[in-house]
């Protein structure tokens, strides 16, 4: 069942970064691939789409299902459900892809899908919660280990989010543009933050064969993630027309997120403490670097909210940046941790250390890049219009940099290829029958 | 049981509650933001064009939000709650690859630009990294009849005549109709930048970015046009001419359908003597006539000014409601045109009473100013604005706004002349000429 669910992920991450790479070139060469159906503005969407609700999200829901079971050392509660889960989000996925290259688009960052498709996306998450909570009912004892509250409450409140956004009667002029500013950020912060949590929580103990430093730091987080993160999404739109009290709170708020960030990177370090000898051979390298994302993303995000260097750095390459940094830097390398320690346990096959490092290194080092040239890419053009230099000025002095990025990109998708490789060798011949059949090892 | 009860129950309650907090209560108000007054309803093509901008994602690089900072002034006065009535879907956008448009309509109003542009960006703006867009388009042999062909340059134009299709027609319709209305109680241009005086001198670094903001993109950055389609300006005779008029109203009120050295141009040229100052009107010009061999003499904003005017007063001396054509117009003035434009540009702060706010606003009711016989302080005071000036004992701190860049001379003498026939005043009326003549004085 997990391997089913990381092939159908893996295979959505290949696609939808080589729609990044070739959206990242038509910035070098706008003449190439002139056709509707190859135009940046179609490929953007299904770039962003693809790799938050079919790769990272299939992925994730895969791996929350199985932390599932085995932390509450019960068996999953319906294989039949995962299954109906897994196909709802490859259909959304699928018809989402297709509607969106043919120009269907609601036109809004995150949510372009057509609504009936967010709604089988929606169902997806139903059916995929249900089964959680329903396997987590089977568990022994009172206790919930803490990957639990971090996937199942990061599903539902994903589920209020979707709904959230797509009624229509509070979505017109500005009043679409508050809910807009909530949804974009929750999405990305209330779905992919919890569930990589959740599953780093359970998998990087297994890595290490030692238990997470502390519990009730990780609930801590939790809460605390979960009462400000709602709030802050309207430092998107900082001097936007929307009111200055919604912009305001939200800059308190993002500094409020220090405390959840800081605790949960705080119990993650403390976890590896001592183990820097024989880390870099292990998959927990992957978790680690997602630490590192996340507290450097999340961070910079809160500094990003400030209305000083919002002025410098809003709607430039600097988000984009950013972007990457969270969404790849963080919830990719803790995907992929979790599927290096998590998929072995239910196929007993293994992938070969060469291979992984190989992946480790080009996606690291592509990512690096790949960011590094986009921060400094949005500092040329804030500073470009902060001088009041012309506009055009700005887009050829970020030129080289676009270029940069297209190299660091390019080291990414072959760091997905390679995985891919991982993958198959993980799960050829057997998949989906390991999982009920596995010793169950209570966390 | 109770334990998930509290994970899944709790959090999720208190998730929908901070959801119904920060995304629907702020929607349900501010979906039901009156519109900025004068924006205007889109209308069907224009409605079917915004759908094309959608779909085609031009969202994604191009922002329709100006914010109060220095780096967004090229692109139009800050955007209001209210710019935004008509627009579901929002299209405010994230990320800045490609400039603002909340404006463009009034920034680049020339739609065979806009065609040459969408068809490809790189005819008109070497530079450019816009996608083009050859599917908004169709190429036919014969133009069909009421159908204009888009005038490309002849090292982009494919074989054969391009038309836009009815995509293209609606995209480009919708552009045009992003207009920011102006904002009445803002700080004018001329509040935030000085005009120098009447000295020749010109910033030529101003010149040359105003220049690449506003001209360049037809006229090219060295000046020469496209082919055909946009006149070049090197050696252009009304830019070398020693008589500025003419070159300072094409970039006043814009220019149709002109021949220019035996060559007919089609493209609009858009009017920019709304959108920029005086000061910064002649920095363009000085700029032409000083660059690429032009030897045009150069000029100084008060010749702005002045033809500013004298456009007013020509404007007047046709408008039939004018009694006497000829003659400078006799001191008569519209009651019923100086009390509307009293109610906009002056009711907010003095009162439609002219009772003013005790202490904040001073009252013009009664006022010495208002009542004077010789109008020069009052009308210097419309023109250029007033602070920290104590009136009858009383200091007001409140500034007082310019209006010499927001109205015409006649509209300011309306203003005026209705204030001295209001709430038991008695000033004698002034003329549009007055206005004038005070204007240029610096």
């Amino acid at each position: 069942m997990l391997a089913a669910y990381v092939a159908s992920a893996t295979i959505w991450l290949v696609f939808a970064t080589a729609v990044g790479l070739l959206v990242s070139f038509k910035f070098a060469y706008p003449d190439f691939a002139t056709t509707p159906a190859l135009s940046f503005g179609r490929l953007r969407a299904i770039h962003t789409s693809g790799t938050f609700y079919a790769w990272a999200s299939q992925a994730l829901i895969g791996l929350a299902l199985f932390v599932a079971a085995r932390s509450s050392g019960a068996r999953l509660y319906s294989e039949r459900l995962a299954w109906i889960s897994l196909a709802l989000l490859n259909v959304a996925a699928v018809l989402g892809t297709v509607t969106l290259d043919l120009g269907f688009t609601y036109g809004q960052e995150y949510r372009e899908w057509l609504w009936w498709i967010r709604v089988i996306l929606g169902l997806g998450l139903i059916t995929a919660v249900w089964n959680m909570i329903a396997t987590v009912e089977r568990r022994d004892g009172e206790h919930i280990y803490v990957s639990n509250w971090y996937t199942i409450g990061g599903t539902l409140w994903t589920i209020v989010m979707v709904v959230v956004s797509m009624l229509p009667w509070y979505q017109y002029g500005l009043g679409q543009v508050a809910v807009q500013a909530f949804f974009m950020h929750n999405a990305v912060g209330l779905w992919f933050t919890p569930l990589s949590l959740g599953v780093s929580y359970y998998a990087l103990p297994k890595l290490l064969n030692r238990p997470i430093y502390s519990y009730s730091l990780g609930v801590f987080a939790f809460w605390t993630n979960l009462i400000f993160y709602p709030i802050i999404g309207a430092h998107h739109f900082e001097f936007s027309p929307l009111p200055w009290w919604l912009q305001t709170t939200a800059i308190v708020f993002s500094v409020a997120m220090l405390v959840p960030v800081l605790s949960g990177t705080a119990n993650f370090l403390l976890t590896f403490r001592g183990t820097h000898e024989w880390i870099y051979r292990s998959p927990a390298v992957f978790i680690l670097v997602g630490v590192y994302g996340y507290i450097l993303g999340s961070t910079q995000g809160t500094f990003e909210a400030f209305r000083s260097l919002q002025q410098l750095w809003h709607l430039t390459n600097y988000t984009v940046g950013h972007s990457h940094l969270t969404m790849y830097g963080f919830v990719t390398f803790a995907i992929w941790g979790g599927i290096y320690a998590l998929l072995p346990r239910a196929t007993g096959k293994y992938p070969y250390n060469l291979t992984m490092g190989i992946h480790f290194w080009l996606s690291a080092v592509g990512v690096v890049i790949y960011v590094a040239a986009l921060s400094a890419a949005g500092t040329v053009q804030g500073l470009d219009w902060f001088r009041g230099l012309t506009f055009i000025q700005s887009v050829e002095d970020a030129a080289p940099y676009w270029l940069w990025r297209s190299v660091g990109g390019s080291l990414m998708f072959a760091g997905h290829l390679v995985f891919a490789f991982n993958v198959w060798t993980m799960t050829y011949g057997r998949s989906c029958t390991k999982l009920a059949a596995a010793k169950t090892v209570p966390a | 049981m109770n334990r998930t009860l509290a994970i899944s129950g709790g959090s999720t309650l208190i998730y929908t509650g901070l959801a119904v907090l920060m995304g629907v209560l702020p929607g349900i108000w501010l979906s039901k933001v009156p519109p900025t007054p004068g924006l205007k309803p889109l209308t069907s093509i224009e409605a079917r064009g915004r759908d094309v901008y959608v779909s085609e994602g031009c969202f994604y690089c191009h922002t329709q939000q100006v914010r109060p900072l220095s780096g967004d002034k090229p692109f139009g006065r800050p955007s209001a709650p209210g710019d935004y009535a008509y627009q579901t879907t929002e299209l405010l956008g994230s990320e800045r690859t490609g400039p603002d448009l909340s404006n463009i309509g009034a920034r680049q109003s020339s739609s065979i630009w806009q065609y040459i542009h969408l068809f490809q960006p790189r005819a008109v703006v070497p530079q450019s990294i816009m996608p083009a867009f050859p599917w908004l388009f169709k190429i036919v042999d014969k133009l069909p009849p009421g159908e204009k062909a888009v005038p490309l340059p002849p090292q982009f134009a494919p074989g054969g005549t391009v038309i836009p299709n009815e995509d293209g027609k609606a995209l480009v319709a919708y552009l045009l109709s992003l207009k920011q209305p102006p904002l009445v109680p803002t700080q004018s241009r001329a509040a935030t930048e000085s005009p120098s005086s009447g000295s020749l001198g010109f910033d030529a670094t101003k010149g040359a970015a105003l220049f690449a903001d506003n001209c360049a993109s037809c006229h090219g950055a060295e000046g020469k046009g496209v082919p055909g389609t946009f006149p070049p300006l090197a050696g252009d005779p009304v830019v070398n001419d020693a008589d500025p008029t003419a070159h300072i109203g094409a970039v006043l009120h814009g220019l149709g359908g002109r021949v220019i050295n035996g060559q007919s141009y089609e493209a609009q040229m858009p009017a920019f003597a709304d959108q920029l100052s005086d000061q910064q009107i002649a920095d363009i010009i000085n700029y032409e006539r000083s660059s690429w061999g032009n030897r045009g003499a150069l000029i100084s904003a008060a010749d702005v000014v002045a033809a500013r005017a004298n456009e007013s007063l020509q404007k007047q001396a046709t408008t039939p409601k004018q009694v006497s054509p000829v003659a400078p117009p006799a001191p008569t003035f519209d009651a019923a045109e100086g009390s509307k434009l009293f109610a906009d540009n002056c009711g907010v702060c003095h009162g439609a009473e002219g009772k003013g706010v005790p202490g904040t606003f001073p009252p013009l009711a009664g006022d010495p100013v208002v009542n004077a016989t010789d109008p020069a302080e009052h009308i210097t005071t419309m023109l250029r604005g007033l602070s920290g000036k104590a009136i009858d004992g009383q200091k007001y701190e409140v500034e007082m706004p310019p209006f010499a860049d927001r109205l015409s001379d006649q509209q300011i003498a309306d203003i005026i002349n209705h204030e001295r026939t209001s709430w038991g005043n008695h000033g004698p009326l002034v003329t549009p000429a007055e206005i004038t003549k005070l204007r240029a004085e610096k």
